[in-house]
């Protein structure tokens, strides 16, 4: 506690405010706009902060960071375009939401939202960084495919009430994430000899065109109804009791689970935004109104991508192992500023991780105080006529994603998808569980192939490994639990697997 | 109705003035001796990656040299060939260059099917080079190289080691150790050292072969056995090469700028003596700041440069072939 407090001392100095300010900043604008992650602006942002210590760098690199899923949300609510992907679960019932006019409380809620799961996550962080990245460490492809078993039976109830459709779209996002060189052997697959295929077709692209360029394309084909104009009121722009009631818990319960899932290496940020919509609906006592515009839906998911990006922290700092993008970019950083983070560090450089930590709580005090003023601003943009807005949020969506990897390829993806997503919501499909075939599909692939090889060839042996046994015993008990429900329940049920 | 016209033609002459305004600095510029706009760097890598690094190291000082930005341009993908063929077929009028690999120009344009050779890029000069390691757990049963070899003889098949993918460097010094050694080690392909490293840790594999681990190492989580280069490294001046312990397989990364192959001759001469220039000037700096991201410097003219990528490619050549990659 007393280097906690030593933690903050040092970083209330001037240059350490004003770098962890910027950064919040920063990563705001950048989650706010789509395609720029905060992995990109991190990355043009590293040069800058060599001038300066290695502990204003990492406070401002992390403000970016984890300023990023405060703003991300902000354009799924809005517009129905993920400002980036940890964000794509959000737009299902922030959408809905911002329809009914409750965009403001769905702003507000969630900056309120990041702002529990991030100090959660903090202190997660903060007490537990050293055991729980150990216990990380422990986790091996074995046990990574078990998890990835139990989450594919979880998430098939995302966006849907028919899970043969949910299966169906889910099958679909599998075939295209094998498109391109496989991970373990680089075989070309589906590529048709094209050079441009051979890297796979980005989750992100995909997303912003299934989601976002698919709305617009709709309102610009159906009919425009102006909306009742009603003059928008302070009352408005802030939540009601009823919607705080619903939030608390599914805020709690996003930050924890987002923690445990950011310790993951991959999209773990996204993936833990999947699982906590999903949990949220199972148990729920109004499963059916999710999708509908509902609190729960949206906080929980932007609670656990924050969380999740403080627990993806862990891995990194207490191994020196980045499990994700913006990771291995704060890793660079800190081997620039001569920092080696890993199992040294807690004796190496103690005021380094405290300062650090100390800093974070200040940085999501500033986010909560920036963005909360912001939602009145946002709010108004969800009632600008879609004639001016439609044009602006798709130049914004195709300067963003040609700008995450200079990649004309990825527009064209984009753009495709749009198409796509409209059919697909013409014909009431279900786009979030394609978006969950595309991410789990290749860490399932490559983790059973390694699990196979480990073992050579033998796969029972996936039983000797305890916490793989817990995993696959969680998902026999889901599927045992839904059959017993299903035929003791009345006929007219229909089955919600 | 006519005030749209005009406001219709308003906006025309604005278009056109932009134009003009946009090409006119250009035309003059056309005459001025190169470089007369900023050089445009392609980087192989994502932004913050190693090789973006490598880029602001050299980029910065070659234009306070040659008086003009080094910009910074990211096309990441297909192990760095879509940055490669970009460069391959951009105008060869010097502005357009290549952070090339040794996976870039020489292992990529060999096993996989792109537009372009190691011939269609010309080495400004190599800046720097990175061995590959192989490292096991601190408590590893094996003291030494040797050790290892044997244990590794006495159960064929049995000992897992990760590389950083299949058909990179990591997968050839791990294949070519086997043949070498007459061993067989079962190769686990990962997506890179991260996760090669976590897999080890872990005790998912026995070992690994990578190409960055100095954190863990100074940590004493893991040990090295032997590296693969020519030489011993810089930063582990006491771990013997492959070749030293009788094996010898040298596969090592090669960090160059590049430049179109049919770039004029003068816009060559002139980068690549920048390069030397800048490597005599700051030789010590550039040292040091490539020691900070585990690679040695290693400075070379055009003519060097080309004889270690022949170099280093029979030998990939040769491999390749055992291997069954080509034909």
């Amino acid at each position: 506690m007393d280097q906690l407090l030593h933690g903050f001392a040092a970083s209330f100095s001037l240059i350490n405010l004003l770098a962890c300010f910027l950064g919040c900043l920063l990563g705001t604008i950048v989650g706010v706009l789509p395609g720029l992650g905060p992995a990109a602006a991190m990355a043009l942002t590293l040069p800058f902060t060599l001038k300066y210590g290695a502990v204003t760098g990492l406070i401002m690199l992390t403000g970016i960071w984890y300023g990023a899923y405060y703003g991300g949300s902000t354009t799924s609510i809005l517009v129905n375009i993920p400002g980036e992907a940890a964000s794509v679960v959000t737009c299902i019932d922030g959408y809905q939401m911002a329809k009914k006019g409750r965009a403001g409380a769905a702003l507000a809620l969630v900056a309120v939202g990041s702002f529990v799961a991030g100090t959660i996550g903090i202190m997660g962080l903060q007490f537990f960084a050293p055991p729980v990245g150990n216990a990380a460490l422990s986790l091996g492809p074995p046990e990574y495919l078990a998890f990835m078993v139990l989450a594919f039976l979880l998430l098939s109830n995302i966006g849907t009430e028919s899970p043969g459709k949910s299966f169906l779209m889910i099958g679909l996002g599998l075939w295209l994430s094998t498109i391109g060189l496989s991970a373990l052997d680089g075989a070309p697959r589906f590529t048709f000899g094209l050079n441009a295929l051979e890297m796979g077709i980005d989750f992100l692209p995909l997303a912003m065109g299934l989601f976002g360029i698919a709305e617009v394309l709709k309102i610009a084909i159906e009919a425009y109804v102006p909306p009742v104009v009603k003059k928008l009121r302070l009352k408005d722009l802030y939540p009601n009791r009823e919607e705080i009631k619903h939030s608390v818990s599914p805020m709690i319960r996003g930050s924890i689970l987002g923690f445990f899932v950011g310790l993951l290496p991959g999209p773990s940020s996204v993936i833990s935004t999947f699982i906590s919509y999903s949990l949220e609906k199972r148990i729920s006592r109004h499963p059916e109104r999710f999708g509908t515009g509902i609190v729960e839906g949206v906080v929980a998911p932007e609670a656990a991508n924050n969380s999740a990006c403080m627990g993806a922290m862990i891995p990194l700092l207490t191994l020196g192992i980045p499990f994700n993008a913006p990771a291995a970019i704060l890793l660079a950083g800190l081997r620039m500023h001569h920092v080696e983070p890993g199992p040294l560090l807690f004796q190496q450089a103690p005021d380094l991780f405290w300062t650090f930590i100390g800093s974070m709580y200040l940085g999501n005090l500033t986010l909560l105080i920036l963005n909360l003023p912001l939602v009145g601003v946002f709010a108004r943009v969800a009632t600008i006529r879609p004639k001016f807005l439609m044009p602006i949020i798709t130049i914004l969506c195709l300067v963003g994603i040609y700008g995450v990897r200079n990649s004309f390829f990825d527009v064209w993806i984009m753009l495709l998808s749009g198409v796509i997503g409209f059919i697909i919501l013409k014909w009431k499909y279900p786009v979030a569980p394609l978006i969950i075939g595309i991410i789990l599909g290749p860490m399932t692939e490559s983790n059973l192939r390694k699990s196979l090889m480990m073992f050579h060839g033998d796969p029972s042996r996936i039983f000797s490994r305890p916490i793989a046994l817990v995993f696959l015993s969680l998902a026999l008990a889901f599927v045992i639990y839904k059959m017993i429900r299903h035929f003791s329940a009345q006929p007219s049920r229909t089955m919600l697997l | 109705m006519k005030r749209e016209n005009r406001s219709k033609k308003g906006v025309c002459f604005f278009f056109i003035f932009s134009l003009m305004a946009v090409s006119i600095p250009a035309a003059f510029a056309a005459d001025e001796p190169y470089p007369n706009r900023p050089i445009n760097v392609i980087i192989n890598m994502a932004p913050g990656s190693l090789m973006d690094n490598h880029a602001r190291i050299l980029g910065e000082r070659l234009a306070e040299l040659l008086g003009q930005p080094f910009l910074r341009i990211h096309k990441p993908g297909g192990g760095g060939s879509l940055a490669a063929s970009f460069v391959a077929k951009s105008k060869p009028d010097g502005y357009t260059l290549l952070t090339g690999t040794s996976t870039t120009n020489i292992l990529i344009p060999l096993v996989k099917k792109v537009d372009y050779t190691i011939d269609d890029l010309y080495p400004l000069g190599i800046y720097a080079r990175a061995p590959h390691y192989l490292i096991v757990k601190a408590d590893a049963p094996w003291k030494t190289f040797q050790e290892f070899i044997e244990d590794a003889r006495a159960r064929p098949g049995q000992l897992k080691i990760a590389s950083y993918g299949k058909q990179t460097y990591g997968d050839f010094v791990i294949e070519d150790l086997n043949k070498k050694a007459g061993i067989k080690l079962v190769q686990l392909p990962t997506k890179g050292c991260a996760e090669a490293v976590s897999m080890l840790l872990g005790g998912n594999v026995d070992a690994d072969v990578c190409t960055s681990s100095v954190g863990q190492v100074e940590a004493g989580t893991v040990r090295i056995l032997a590296l693969s280069d020519e030489k011993r490294s810089e930063l582990f001046p006491n771990v013997k090469t492959f070749k030293e312990w009788g094996y010898p397989v040298s596969f090592f990364g090669l960090f160059s700028l590049c430049a179109p192959a049919k770039t004029p001759q003068p816009i060559l001469n002139m980068l690549s003596n920048a390069m030397q220039e800048v490597f005599k000037r700051h030789g010590q700096q550039i040292r040091e700041e490539l020691r900070r991201l585990e690679n040695t410097a290693f400075f070379c003219d055009p003519a060097q440069s080309i004889q270690e990528f022949k170099k280093s490619y029979e030998e990939a050549y040769r491999v390749a072939k055992e291997m069954g990659y080509i034909q």
